[in-house]
């Protein structure tokens, strides 16, 4: 259950990479590029929406104490997809003396 | 009665070797007069010589430089020695977890805690440990501890925090301890000020559906 979801969310969040960094039409002007380039971020942003609406529900499972690799991963993932929310590591000291 | 902790980042001014050395020893030697048997009987005075905090310190010098092998090596032996300097089995858990050596970490930081009970860096490398196998609850005791034994020490409010944050789904716990940190830390305190702000307005709207 949880690797699926995973797995689901990894596939929207891929088609969002895919298309962000597909290959842009030659020949185009500094200004059609721009413009080319703001509709591709427009097709691309559902995509990773849905990404991160799903990652968030496989690291919500925490509250049901379901804390499995797959978790991790999806939290791992939304460190990068949602920083201000999930990029949190835990502060230790680095040595003691 | 705590022995001085110092994180790599905060380390930028060094007095003479001799000094450190000297600190250390007295260091050890407050340790060592706390050391408590495992039947609550207090131990007698441990045999800990400047021998040994040099030991020590030469094995957190290992460690600064990220000669970890090196560091190991020096702490294994050092602890065969005189097997009761609770922050040598600190920096031992340190490393065993910088290896992925969760059970052996483990090990190294409780038998710091039979020796000191009261090393707030023992509870705090425990609590991340355990949040890491998802033993969210003895996280959570082993930070609170360590608040008990000292409510100044920012990093337990930190990761207490993140505990209630991202494992516990307690927003309001989250918030108040990242407010204590804050109070308690000057570092970074622009970005866990924000991430309070984030949790405020999340603190409204209802959880992602499943």
């Amino acid at each position: 259950m949880t690797a699926a979801t995973y797995y689901i969310a990894e596939i929207y969040n891929d088609f969002a990479g895919s298309l962000l960094k597909s290959q842009r039409p030659k020949k185009l002007s500094e200004d059609e590029l721009d413009q080319y380039n703001v509709l591709i971020e427009e097709q691309a942003f559902p995509f990773e929406e849905k990404a991160i609406d799903i990652h968030t529900a496989n690291a919500e499972r925490v509250k049901d104490n379901v804390y499995d690799e797959w978790v991790k991963l999806s939290i791992a993932a939304l460190s990068k997809l949602n920083p201000i929310r999930f990029a949190k590591t835990e502060k230790r000291e680095l040595y003691v003396q | 009665m705590f022995n001085k902790s110092i994180s790599a980042q905060s380390c930028t001014a060094h007095p003479s070797r001799k000094l450190i050395l000297l600190i250390g020893f007295f260091s050890l030697l407050l340790s060592a007069c706390s050391v408590t048997q495992e039947d609550g009987q207090p131990a007698a005075i441990s045999n800990i010589t400047p021998a040994h905090a040099e030991a020590l310190a030469d094995a957190v010098s290992s460690m600064k430089s990220g000669d970890f092998k090196n560091a190991q090596s020096l702490l294994l032996d050092l602890i065969n020695k005189q097997p009761n300097i609770a922050n040598a089995h600190v920096n031992l858990g340190i490393i065993f977890i910088k290896n992925k050596s969760f059970d052996e970490a483990e090990n190294s930081l409780n038998r710091a805690l039979q020796i000191e009970p009261k090393n707030i860096y023992a509870l705090n490398q425990l609590g991340f440990l355990y949040r890491r196998q998802g033993n969210f609850p003895k996280a959570k005791a082993s930070y609170e501890k360590a608040i008990d034994i000292n409510s100044d020490y920012a990093y337990a409010h930190l990761n207490l925090g993140i505990l209630y944050d991202l494992y516990l789904y307690d927003l309001e716990n989250a918030i108040e301890q990242y407010k204590m940190y804050i109070e308690l830390s000057k570092d970074d305190t622009k970005q866990i000020e924000k991430w309070i702000f984030e949790l405020e307005k999340r603190r409204k709207k209802p959880l992602a559906q499943k």
